[in-house]
């Protein structure tokens, strides 16, 4: 017993002064989730690319911060009249991170590998229209489709098709070698990710030497981290409601942008008690959009009419077709002969737009007489029972693809809208390359699936993000889901 | 059992958008295309020559993700029975020799007060003010054994000492009833009519009876809070077990899980019978009987 | 007789938590079920005693119902527990050395052995979130608890000699079981029963913490710490009095049930003095 004390002196006092530094060329972000695996190419967890999307790996086009989508690894390129064949001529010098040399056939490789039958990539769609990859000389690749795809470029911007070294293909779960401006350093399963520079980068240098990603789960471990300095960034931040805090310390600053997250309340529209339209129409018009936003976001997030991102040049506001309006709900339900007891279950996803937007909606829907029952479920139970089982009335989820509006178009998709005028109109926007027709296109999808009240449509998701205020560069908004951190830098 | 869950690792890996013939490539990736019965033998013949099979989510060996996680379990529990005992024996010896008096009746007070706090909220208000008030220690996560040992230690000391309170207080209750057990024995009087002052005669003669009955509660202690610390590793964003199981459940990484848990009962069985050992450590008498 | 202390404290905490959730079956100051966002995170006030949420619902009406929550879940838990425990304890104190008691004890240490959390979130993980889940969850580890307190004291009553003469007088095992052993350690059992209650409101609350209990719009004091937390910066009331409840419902009950005890056996209470 008696040694204790001093063993127990030296202990404490060596705990209090054992420095927390700084080091001004590092930098740590937080994320909420961690991702499966770091193969953007092998799983759809928007966690992977926001790692190593831009950061360890790169595609042959790339998205940037405004959403434009630039040059990667191809320099430039040229499409043939018919729209048909795209020939792209790439950088040259580029090696990958074990010293291998990116050429013409990676490329062939990897946009093959992705497209394949077998191919486990989430976003196969990307690739549908691609007939042929072809090898010109190795550093100018030709890609054929089977028919023009306006969208094509943009296609290929996304982490879904980034460029993988052939040989280390079956590690790139756990080891991502990329050509990016930095590598991949270690995975401390749980914990954080941590990347180092790569100086050997054939773009611009970046000014970062090391960047950790860390995954804290927890919205209030959140808060606290960042408060106590143990992160520098959450630039996705899952605590709305703290966000005045940080506002009003000078030592943060808030980042708020935009998502192409729409969030809306999915809706069974084969379910017995929904199919009718009217109903839909009255828990369209019970909904109180800025009370969720308040209540659920407090106050980050933009009212949506349809399903589409509002900063999109395309855009129709049509949140008036919805507006709250519980007396015009009440009329319809009777209408429609439910004004006695309309029960529907609502499952609600993890997120805290859902399980909070979630009580607001239940209680919104019980002021014209519709009740609900609430469930909260794990993401796989999610998956199981709304997703794919289709077993449900209503869900809460944020769809965060860029232009997915197409979801609309496939009848099996979970809220089972089976619209034919909705699929011709989809099959007119691929074939159309006329940016003005394009555009018309979706406006009238936009409005007809407003029209026929598929879903109701909530808001478009912010991005909140909190980081240090001498933090400069980060991403304000989330054209694609990452943190590009090839500009940030501290300032002094 | 564990296998009957409903919902699929590939799904959730693959998200909304996923085509169905993805899903199914992915699955067959996994060797998730074979019956739930298969999927298990291959896993219980598995285990007998230590190979625990590859985790779903994270593609690398089960071994070699729980391996990782008790890096950060076990010092943190270690450390919680060092402080939850650190705090119970001196509480449990004053109050029993203050028996009955305030003083012992307001430490008791204090302990009653300890079990009853839920230790996730204990964790919120200790990070509150430790963390985002003092800024004292960092708010959770570990730098990594291989970055020293101090600054590890400091790490633990909130999420170890949220997880400590609750213990300490059963510990110094059960140490308190013990010890006053032994003071009523004619020994301890006869040791204190030989001259000896109070607290000599408790070292030397009431601490060693009084530890046995304590023995058996750190041991209990010890597995639950291995696995009892899900919650705390939360809290604090700790990489280990308890969170590598939760996460397995969720992602319905259903081999992990199976994995965990058999770990956990063996690792509670090996606990239960180093204590058995202490016993004999402790009281010599028991070592003669056989 | 002389009542102890925490007898005296436990049984008025204990009365005044039950009495609440007894009023909140028939009144509440307001629904808890109505959400107010206009009203949201007001500082305790005479129109809301502990202030309101960040829905703007009133925590004082809110921790009133979520005791109903933490009571029905709690109590029955500890209802399976007896219902199943306390025979399996009896069998296996009457059949003491047999095969069979050693398979009932064994089973209890397996039981045991399993860790408690990851069970119940297994539970969740295939049947989904619900009260009577965590009931079920809850209950099971509740089972071994009273088996073995139960063949504990039946065993050293089974040594008695009244037993002997109610053997002598041809009665079966089962019959001495029911009629001798059981309103004997009926006491003991009842101390149990009021620990395990105050475990059953700390299990509940920590698995509605993690989402795993009653679903919304219900309360459960869990679920409030949980949904409170991130804003226990800037709005400690939130997460406070849930918090404080809890506190002092569990003590509550462990002080009666340590009460009950020393009044039972004063022995246990002091020895020396």
């Amino acid at each position: 017993m008696k040694i204790l004390k001093p063993l127990l002196t030296i202990l404490l006092t060596g705990m209090l002064l054992s420095p927390l530094y700084a080091e001004k060329n590092s930098v740590v972000i937080g994320m909420q989730l961690e991702p499966p695996n770091l193969d953007p190419t092998g799983g759809a967890a928007a966690a992977i690319d926001e790692v190593v999307y831009s950061n360890v790996y790169e595609g042959l086009t790339r998205f940037r911060a405004d959403g434009s989508v630039t040059p990667g690894l191809a320099k430039s390129w040229t499409v043939s009249e018919d729209g048909l064949v795209y020939t792209f001529k790439l950088q040259e010098n580029v090696k990958f991170h074990n010293g291998n040399d990116f050429d013409a056939s990676d490329v062939k490789f990897s946009i093959d590998r992705a497209r394949d039958e077998n191919s486990t990539n989430a976003q196969k769609g990307l690739f549908k229209s691609i007939s042929s990859v072809d090898v010109v000389n190795s550093s100018v690749v030709k890609i054929t489709l089977s028919n023009p795809n306006g969208g094509f470029i943009r296609n290929l911007a996304w982490g879904d098709a980034i460029i993988l070294d052939p040989e280390t293909v079956d590690s790139a779960a756990s080891e991502p070698n990329g050509t990016g401006p930095f590598k991949f350093s270690k995975w401390i399963k749980g914990d954080r990710v941590e990347l180092v520079k790569n100086n050997d980068y054939w773009g611009e240098a970046i000014y970062l030497e090391k960047a950790s990603f860390k995954f804290i789960s927890d919205p209030t471990a959140a808060f606290a981290a960042l408060m106590a300095g143990d992160v520098d960034a959450f630039p996705v931040y899952p605590a709305p409601e703290t966000l005045a805090q940080f506002e009003a310390d000078p030592n943060f600053n808030v980042i708020v942008g935009s998502t192409e997250g729409e969030t809306i309340l999915s809706t069974n529209n084969k379910s017995e008690k929904l199919k009718d339209v009217r109903i839909r129409k009255a828990i369209a018009h019970a909904i109180n959009r800025q009370a969720i936003v308040d209540g659920a976001m407090f106050g980050f997030g933009t009212p949506i009419g349809t399903h589409f991102a509002p900063h999109h040049p395309d855009y129709v506001d049509l949140t008036s077709q919805s507006n709250y309006d519980p007396e015009k709900s009440k009329a319809l339900l009777s209408e429609a002969g439910a004004s006695a007891g309309l029960t529907l279950s609502l499952k609600l996803p993890p997120p805290s737009y859902a399980r909070r937007g979630g009580e607001i909606i239940a209680s919104q829907l019980r002021e014209v007489g519709i009740e609900t029952k609430i469930e909260n479920l794990e993401w796989a139970q999610w998956l199981e029972q709304v997703f794919k089982g289709k077993d449900y009335d209503l869900t809460i989820v944020s769809h965060t693809e860029p232009m997915d509006i197409g979801i609309y178009g496939n009848p099996n998709y979970y809220f089972q809208y089976d619209s034919q005028e909705f699929r011709n109109l989809m099959d007119a926007l691929n074939l159309e390359t006329n940016n003005q027709e394009r555009s018309k296109i979706l406006q009238n999808a936009q409005k007809l699936i407003a029209d026929d009240y598929v879903n109701g449509y909530l808001f478009q998701l912010a991005k909140t993000g909190v980081a240090n205020s001498k933090l400069i560069g980060l991403w304000e908004n989330s054209p694609t889901q990452a943190n590009d951190l090839t500009g940030v830098s501290w300032s002094n | 059992m564990i296998e009957i869950i409903p919902g699929d690792p590939a799904s959730f890996m693959l998200g909304i958008n996923a085509e169905p013939d993805t899903v199914h490539a992915l699955k067959k990736e996994l060797g998730l295309d074979v019956s739930k019965f298969e999927r298990y033998y291959n896993w219980i013949t598995g285990m007998f020559i230590g190979d625990f099979g590859v985790s779903y989510t994270y593609r690398v060996p089960v071994s070699e993700l729980v391996m990782a996680r008790i890096g950060v379990s076990v010092p943190l529990a270690l450390y919680a029975i060092f402080l939850s005992t650190l705090i119970a024996i001196p509480i449990g010896i004053f109050s029993a020799s203050n028996h009955g008096s305030f003083k012992d009746w307001s430490f008791m007070g204090f302990t009653q007060l300890g079990i009853a706090i839920p230790n996730f909220w204990f964790a919120m208000v200790l990070v509150l003010i430790f963390s985002i008030y003092l800024k004292w220690f960092s708010a959770g996560g570990i730098p990594g054994w291989d970055k020293g040992f101090l600054i590890n230690l400091k790490a633990l000391t909130l999420p170890a000492f949220a997880l400590a309170l609750p213990q300490a207080s059963i510990l110094a209750r059960i140490m308190r009833s013990a010890l006053i057990e032994t003071l009523s024995q004619d020994y301890f009087r006869t040791a204190r009519a030989s001259g000896l002052t109070f607290f000599q005669a408790v070292e030397k003669h009431a601490f060693r009876n009084a530890l046995i009955p304590v023995l058996t509660i750190i041991g209990l202690q010890f597995s639950f809070l291995i696995a009892g610390a899900i919650i705390i590793e939360n809290v604090f964003f700790l990489p280990g077990i308890g969170r590598l199981i939760f996460q397995g459940i969720i992602q319905r990484d259903l081999i992990v899980v199976e994995s965990v848990v058999m770990l956990l009962v063996f690792s509670v069985i090996i606990v239960n019978f180093l204590v058995d050992m202490a016993y004999l450590y402790v009281d010599p008498r028991l070592r003669v009987k056989k | 007789m002389k009542f102890p202390i925490s007898f005296i404290l436990g049984f008025f905490l204990s009365l005044i938590f039950f009495v609440i959730t007894m009023i909140s079956f028939f009144w509440v100051p307001y629904d808890v079920e109505t959400l107010n966002i206009a009203n949201r995170l007001k500082e305790p006030s005479f129109e809301n005693l502990l202030g309101t949420d960040h829905f703007g619902r009133d925590i004082f009406s809110m921790i009133m119902i979520g005791g109903q929550t933490s009571l029905s879940v709690a109590l029955i838990a500890v209802g399976l527990g007896l219902i199943f425990g306390v025979p399996l304890g009896l069998i296996s104190a009457s059949l003491r050395g047999s095969l069979i008691d050693d398979i009932i004890m064994r089973g209890n240490d397996l039981i045991f052995a399993f860790p408690s959390l990851v069970i119940a979130i297994l539970i969740t993980a295939v049947f989904g979130p619900s009260a009577l889940n965590a009931i079920i969850a809850i209950g099971i580890f509740n089972i071994p608890v009273f088996a073995r307190v139960t063949r504990g004291a039946a065993i050293s009553i089974w040594t008695l000699d009244f037993i002997s003469s109610a053997r002598i007088a041809g009665k079966g095992s089962f019959r001495i079981s029911l009629e001798h052993i059981l309103p004997n350690i009926l006491n003991l059992l009842i101390v149990q029963g009021s620990i395990q209650f105050s475990l059953g409101i700390l299990a509940e609350a920590g698995l509605s913490y993690v989402g795993l209990g009653v679903q919304p719009p219900t309360p459960s004091w869990g679920r409030m710490l949980a949904d409170s937390q991130t804003m226990i910066s800037f709005a400690p009331n939130l997460a406070l009095f849930p918090g404080i409840t809890i506190i002092l419902a569990v003590l509550g009950l462990n002080l009666l049930g340590d009460g009950t005890r020393d009044l039972i056996d004063p022995r246990s209470q002091d020895k020396i003095k």
